[in-house]
């Protein structure tokens, strides 16, 4: 009998070997604008007494059942599942499925919210970021401190007044999420400024890119390092999560899942600020996640797009910093923030000039980055204060209140816009 | 219970999962303790998570008990409810009953019913249960638990977990351990319908129990999920 036990033993485990752990055909790629997603709920953590040693050690079982269900959608309405991603963050497990061409993804949507077993699914959004024109940096040499030689052509050094902000706080040690493209980690006047890089862009391949490698700088380039620029937030350390591709020179391209997965992470890893220089249209499953941030604590900054409704999504959502650069027309309820010109990091350890309300978002970042130090001394809540004359944000004032030393010589009415 | 539920002709509610488990480990260890004396068992489990947080599962072990026969080692059920909250932490309460028998030199029975609560925050959770008679003793003991994941790659597990049992109250003569500890660290590779785990696990007890159950050992798993 123990010969037959062994056999039985050694066939039952060959036939698991197959069954278990074969992994499904994974599908070709495909573009986000013919893609849904599907999200299925995501239970809390519990305990599984029957798992902790003898099973499977975790909610793996679950997980297949939930990656089931996706394969009966896919199967049932023609699709193909193309990959997965869990979001405990929001309770959430997220499937994407390509749709085939002559059907309409909004249709395919709508079709498979009905299904008992979904949360909801919506379109694969497509999102852009929000940047204009480059040109070289003007070649500048240093002066007095901050040595950076490019820092007396920074806008914000002449309206936030950087150097004067920076004696009262750098950000230091503030979390700084930029879902962005890639961040160049090893720019020279972003040394040592990366706290942690991630990639969420399948199928692209991971080299430093324009958009986030400008707005990284400009919310935290190294300040008097003899080279470049000086960061709002030279003491603050950044996420650099790559959600974002560039499809060539003038356009930066974003989908659901990676911002989703992105911002995911920011959340996970204690962002304090999430810099979002990006719009597009609406998208639940992005406006949970910013609402978890949101209730964490974390500040949301998006930039606005004057071309779309209410100036795009995140822009658009409650609780989220809207930001404009003031040259793109009316933003109404947007704060305006520095965003034409500006000098900035940019791959291959050079430095070049930027506009757009992108730039505007991450001087905001930048500037809350400041704010959250100074507000770990005082504990005073987070406010940006607008200046009557012009509309801009005044930095000064927001940091210091308009009775400290900001108002100079000749006193300026401040208007106070908590934050949301 | 799945089963009970289509033979009932019960839909499961909207957005209700089932799923179902069939896992072969090269030795069944309850708590760090070795209930087979380090040969094979097969378990077959199930579990059911309701939209509304509540969720309840169960397995049957069969085992290789080194007599030329596979016999039924026991079952473990449990029902309970988690929820999650907005600022990323989970809480989670309920109980469970373990039925199961230890194979050293002769079977002993292992009979407990627990009442439980964790909290559990990204991949680091830690639980307290407490049993009222533990090993039907009329012994009270309270264990507590604190587990970590940490995922090095994409389907890449690695995992540990301690765990203390302690005696609270009751006769001495019954349940002679005062603590016992356990200990696993494992890594766990994820496929689409299952997984393979390599475990080391270990239990020590003061005072040394009696019968032994053994100590530490490398334990080798592969589950297949449907």
């Amino acid at each position: 009998m123990a010969w037959l036990r062994r056999y039985l033993l050694c066939g039952l485990l060959a036939w698991m070997a197959a069954v278990g752990l074969a992994q499904a055909e994974t599908a070709r790629p495909e573009p986000s604008d013919r893609q849904v997603l599907v999200l299925l709920r995501l239970p809390a953590d519990h305990n599984r007494p029957d798992a902790t040693y003898g099973g499977g050690y975790g909610p793996g079982a679950a997980q297949a059942a939930r990656r089931r269900i996706a394969l009966r959608l896919a199967h049932a309405h023609g699709l193909t599942l193309s990959t997965s991603w869990p979001m405990p963050v929001v309770g959430l497990d997220c499937f994407v499925l390509s749709v085939p061409a002559g059907q309409s993804t909004e249709a395919v949507a709508a079709q498979l919210s009905q299904d008992r077993a979904v949360a909801w699914s919506e379109p694969m959004h497509v999102y852009r970021a929000e940047a204009h024109a480059q040109a070289p940096a003007p070649a500048l040499t240093a002066g007095a401190p901050p040595n950076d030689p490019l820092y007396r052509a920074q806008p914000a050094a002449r309206e936030w007044r950087l150097d004067t902000l920076h004696r009262y706080a750098t950000g230091r040690n503030v979390r700084v999420a930029v879902v962005d493209s890639a961040v160049d980690i090893h720019h020279p006047d972003l040394a040592g400024q990366v706290l942690a890089s991630q990639n969420f862009v399948e199928g692209r391949p991971d080299n430093p890119e324009l958009h986030g490698t400008g707005v990284a700088g400009i919310i935290a380039a190294v300040a008097d390092n003899r080279i470049g620029i000086v960061g709002v937030a030279p003491g603050a350390r950044l996420l650099a999560l790559r959600a974002c591709w560039q499809q060539d020179a003038q356009a930066t391209l974003c989908n659901t899942l990676s911002l989703a997965r992105a911002v995911s992470f920011a959340i996970e890893h204690s962002a304090q600020v999430i810099n979002l220089s990006l719009a597009g249209p609406p998208d639940l499953l992005l406006g949970r996640l910013i609402d978890v941030a949101l209730a964490r604590g974390i500040v949301v900054v998006g930039a606005v797009d004057p071309g779309l409704a209410r100036g795009g999504f995140p822009a658009s959502h409650p609780g989220v910093v809207a930001v404009a650069s003031g040259s793109g027309g009316p933003s109404p309820g947007a704060f305006i923030a520095p965003g034409r010109d500006v000098p900035t990091t940019q791959p291959g350890g050079t430095w070049g000039l930027v506009s757009g309300s992108s730039y505007s978002a991450a001087h905001v970042s930048g500037l809350f980055a400041l704010l959250r130090e100074h507000d770990r001394r005082g504990g005073s809540p987070l406010t940006l204060v607008v200046a009557r004359v012009g509309g801009g944000i005044d930095a000064c004032a927001s940091l210091l209140g308009a009775a400290g030393p900001c108002g100079g010589a000749q006193p300026v009415a401040y208007s106070a816009i908590p934050r949301p | 219970m799945l089963c009970g539920l289509a033979a009932l002709g019960l839909a499961p509610p909207a957005q209700a999962q089932l799923s179902g488990s069939l896992a072969l480990t090269s030795d069944y260890r309850l708590r760090g303790v070795s209930l087979t004396e380090r040969r094979p068992a097969l378990s077959l489990g199930a579990a059911y998570d309701h939209p509304s947080g509540a969720y309840a599962g169960g397995s049957v072990i069969v085992a290789d008990t080194g007599g030329g026969d596979v016999k039924r080692l026991g079952d473990i059920e449990y029902i309970g409810i988690a929820k999650h909250h907005a600022d990323g932490l989970s809480w989670d309460v309920g109980a469970s009953n373990t039925n199961v028998k230890i194979q050293v030199n002769q079977r002993y029975p292992v009979r407990y019913n627990e009442v439980y609560a964790g909290v559990a925050r990204n991949d680091l959770s830690l639980r307290v249960s407490y049993s009222p008679n533990y090993l039907h003793s009329g012994v009270d003991t309270l264990y507590a638990d604190l587990s970590g994941v940490y995922r090095p790659a994409e389907n890449w597990r690695l995992v540990a977990h301690v765990g203390l049992l302690k005696r609270l109250d009751g006769p001495t003569a019954e349940v002679p351990v005062r603590h016992r500890y356990d200990l696993m660290l494992a890594a766990v590779r994820g496929f689409d319908h299952g997984e393979l785990r390599l475990a080391w696990i270990a239990a020590y007890a003061t005072p040394h129990p009696h019968p032994s159950p053994g100590r530490g050992g490398i334990v080798v798993g592969a589950s297949v999920f449907f």
